[in-house]
């Protein structure tokens, strides 16, 4: 999706909102959609014609409850606006899709390896992969978006320790997995069939690596979790085989949705303010990629159920409803940040919603922190100028911010 | 006498109550979902150190002196 600064008077025909076709996300900007909807009605009810509706929360405050409030809105039937209605068949399976206190009995094990102090230890081998990663970009011209893929698999290679030879296979299908309208992953002949074939070979590796783990058990992720145990006494049984290939994926496709589109995104915000790139250095790069994130907001919206009957603000909610935080229109909340439209990379606080809150906050987050710094300082480390040189492609999808295509031209110091 | 200075920095604290669960007892969450140690946190060190590790924002400081 275009990220652009809408002027203040930009307000759309509240009748005219459709947050949920996919359509509209691929270029066009929502952000004076959210606008809209944060000034004249930020607690807004998404008819949606024969199908379940939804309720939208666009204000910080009001998506920051939803996430954090578990008691009341519970992530047990999905946790995003695809399952509205339908539920997912994963529902209570994974680390996403569980409420507390089950969800302590993977989170906190699955934690230990992905923890500052894990992070830390396994910084030298991620930075020699990004290295690596980034040689495209000495021949000049390269498709960032494309090369960056690979980002998260740089990742997912040290915490799942998942050889390179799968890389690009997982990459790709996990973008289907995440938009199978959009023609760059279109791997079968509809979106359902893309889906099925995406689904079909990721299990396929992830019970490879299953196989193994349990053969010869490391300290990575997949061991961990062929080790947790469903009782929250400390006793119970190991996770089946399934439920073990459920959170592989829910780990692959937390990683892979969001930070190749947190580093195009970030890059691009920088090629479009052509003087910041001077101005930093390598202490400005943390505020850069906490900028980059909120900027980005990897994740439109998550998606909450209601447990009881509640209020959000002035409106009734009903147990049952399901309601969308837009985390990325939170993002933009005028209460809660400075010229929200301004690319800042000083701003402080920055206490954006981009790894969401509560629970179920991001559990890649220092992971990503990490990575993301470590990228922009090898390219400002190599670089004087990108560029950017041909159109760009935003990818099809209501759920994800993301840059399918993004030619630009590195230009060494 | 050793002592033990344990803070949360409640601009950091995200709400994940990831302390809450590895050190029962030695935090809890205020009003605003944000995590603050208890007046026992000081008798759990295994645990408030777990907690400090594994806090996804790195809010939670363990300050050792004497
Ligand atoms: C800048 C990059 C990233 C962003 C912006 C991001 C964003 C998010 C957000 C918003 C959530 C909350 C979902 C919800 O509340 O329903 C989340 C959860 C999660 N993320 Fe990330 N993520 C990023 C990178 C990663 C990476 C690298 C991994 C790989 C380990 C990962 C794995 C997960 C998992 C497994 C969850 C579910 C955690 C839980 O339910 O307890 N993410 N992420
Ligand atoms: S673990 Fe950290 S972020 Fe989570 S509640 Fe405790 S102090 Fe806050």
């Amino acid at each position: 999706m275009e990220l652009t600064a809408p002027p203040d008077e930009t307000l759309v025909d509240l009748a005219d909102i459709d947050l949920y076709g996919a359509r509209g996300f691929t270029v066009r900007d929502l952000h004076p959609t959210w606008r809209t909807l944060r000034v004249n009605a930020p607690v807004w009810w998404h008819d949606r014609p024969g199908e379940t509706g939804f309720w939208c929360v666009t204000k910080h405050a009001d998506c920051e409850r939803v996430v954090k409030d578990h008691r009341t809105f519970s992530s047990e039937e999905g946790t995003i606006l695809a399952s509205v209605g339908v539920g997912d068949s994963a529902g209570g399976q994974t680390i996403t899709l569980t409420d507390p206190p089950e969800h302590a009995l993977i989170r906190v094990p699955a934690m230990r390896t992905l923890g500052h102090a894990m992070v830390q230890r396994r910084a030298p081998a991620i930075r020699e992969r990004l290295v690596e990663l980034l040689r495209p970009c000495a021949a000049g011209e390269v498709d960032f978006a494309h090369l960056m893929r690979r980002l998260p698999m740089v990742l997912a290679g040290e915490f799942m320790d998942i050889p390179e030879r799968h890389w690009d296979d997982i990459a790709l299908w996990a973008g289907a997995c995440v938009a199978p309208e959009d023609p760059a992953y279109a791997l079968g002949n509809s979106p359902a069939q893309t889906l099925r074939l995406a689904h079909h070979h990721l299990f396929a590796v992830f019970r490879e690596l299953v196989r193994q783990r349990r053969a010869k058990p490391g300290d990575d992720l997949v061991s961990v979790l062929i080790g947790v145990t469903d009782g929250l006494t400390g006793e119970g049984k190991p996770l089946d085989d399934w439920r073990v290939l459920l959170n592989c994926y829910s780990f692959i496709l937390g990683a892979n949705t969001t930070t190749p589109n947190v580093a195009s995104h970030t890059l691009l915000a920088l090629t479009e303010r052509p003087g910041l790139w001077a101005q930093l250095d390598e202490r400005a790069l943390p505020g850069l990629v906490e900028e980059g994130i909120r900027w980005t907001s990897p994740t439109h919206h998550l998606v909450r159920r209601a447990t009881v009957d509640t209020r959000i603000g002035a409106a009734e909610i009903k147990a049952g409803d399901w309601i969308a935080a837009w985390v990325a229109s939170a993002n933009r909340d005028e209460d809660v940040f400075d010229d929200p439209f301004t690319f800042d990379i000083r701003r402080s606080p920055n206490k954006h919603l981009g790894f969401g809150g509560g629970p179920h906050y991001c559990i890649g987050a220092p992971m990503s922190r990490l990575v993301l710094t470590m990228l922009f300082e090898e390219l400002l480390r190599r670089y004087a100028v990108i560029e950017l040189t041909g159109p760009l492609v935003h990818l099809h999808s209501n759920w994800i911010n993301g840059l399918v295509s993004m030619p630009v031209k590195a230009i060494p110091r | 006498m050793t002592t033990v200075d344990i803070t949360v920095d409640k601009d950091r604290c995200v709400g994940s109550a990831t302390c809450v669960v590895v050190a029962a007892g030695s935090f809890v969450l205020d009003e605003h979902d944000r995590s603050e140690p208890t007046s026992q946190a000081g008798s759990d060190l295994d645990g408030v150190e777990q907690a400090e590790q594994l806090c996804p924002t790195a809010a939670i400081r363990v300050v050792r002196s004497g």
